[in-house]
């Protein structure tokens, strides 16, 4: 069966190309535009594997969504892996803070992008 | 670096002109494309300028808005999957290009937080003469792909694009860390 992959990006084209590189790969893909959007999903969905999320986004950033999440307490066995053209360091220990699982930054190798949700969603 | 390249640079750019420059030819390098630069007297007819993405940003000691216009052609080959609309491939392009610009301003001490893009088009996409300085030109494909940076210093703020360290490093792009 396969597993549930939630893609937060506020740019449709890169939701399509994160999906067009997991699909096949034993993941089903959700998507969500902002934050707002993917607090909610998570919330919906208690099956999701893993989430993909963007950082800076409008309405609700990545980080704000990541702290709400894990105030509700939605991110004790999902891992979180943020994909942005940030890589800013204080960021990134932001979000390893807040509880995300990794960090990549844009532009994003399909092939290492299947590897990472591989990885994370190994067990 | 070219010695084309070199020739084709406008001469009166300033170090954020450089850096845009340079952050542009890699941006493009990484979806397997060259970019390579155009004299100004080639910036294409503002009719084959498909669209534009315009980024915001600010900070303590820099703020302005950086704009990506291209023909239809760069847009095709950076994006092969055809995913999505154009305009939104190229608000996505101006974000990692503006993402790569401000990484490499972390090393030199300037912070500067982003906005969300926005896709701009238009009848006659120019940079405003006098205004702005040159926009880099860069053939790419088939096409054309221009940037310029509209940017307004602090007062007593010089941009030194020399690392001296201390400062605060950023991840490099296509890169992925996991905790």
């Amino acid at each position: 069966m396969d597993k549930k992959i939630l893609i937060i990006d506020d740019s449709t084209t890169v939701r399509h190309q994160v999906r067009a590189a997991l699909l096949g790969n034993g993941f089903e893909i959700l998507e969500a535009a902002d934050g707002v959007e993917g607090l909610s999903t998570i919330t919906e969905h208690q099956d999701l594997a893993a989430v993909v999320c963007d950082v800076n986004m409008p309405r609700m950033g990545g980080l704000q969504m990541l702290e709400l999440a894990k105030a509700k307490g939605l991110l004790a066995t999902l891992p979180v892996v943020m994909l942005t053209t940030e890589g800013q360091a204080s960021l990134v220990q932001q979000a390893k803070s807040l509880g995300a699982k990794g960090w990549i930054v844009k532009p994003f190798k399909p092939e290492l992008l299947v590897l990472t949700m591989r990885k994370l969603t190994a067990s | 670096m070219t010695a084309e390249g070199h020739s084709k640079r406008n001469p009166h750019n300033r170090p954020i002109d450089d850096l845009v420059f340079e952050c542009c030819r890699e941006l493009f390098s990484d979806y397997s494309l060259d970019a390579l630069p155009r004299g100004v007297e080639e910036f294409p007819p503002p009719e084959r300028l498909a669209l534009c993405g315009v980024m915001g940003f600010g900070g303590r000691q820099m703020r302005g808005a950086l704009v990506l216009a291209a023909t239809r052609e760069p847009l095709e080959k950076s994006n092969p999957g055809g995913f999505g609309s154009q305009r939104d491939w190229i608000c996505e392009l101006a974000n990692q290009l503006m993402g790569r610009v401000k990484n490499r301003l972390l090393a030199v001490g300037v912070e500067i937080l982003l906005a969300t893009p926005a896709g701009l088009s238009g009848d006659n996409l120019n940079p405003a003469p006098g205004k702005v300085r040159t926009p880099q030109v860069f053939a790419v494909e088939s096409g054309f792909v221009c940037v310029w940076i509209d940017c307004e210093l602090s007062e007593g703020f010089e941009l030194l694009m020399t690392p001296s360290g201390g400062f605060e490093a950023a991840m490099p792009e296509g890169e992925t860390v996991l905790f």
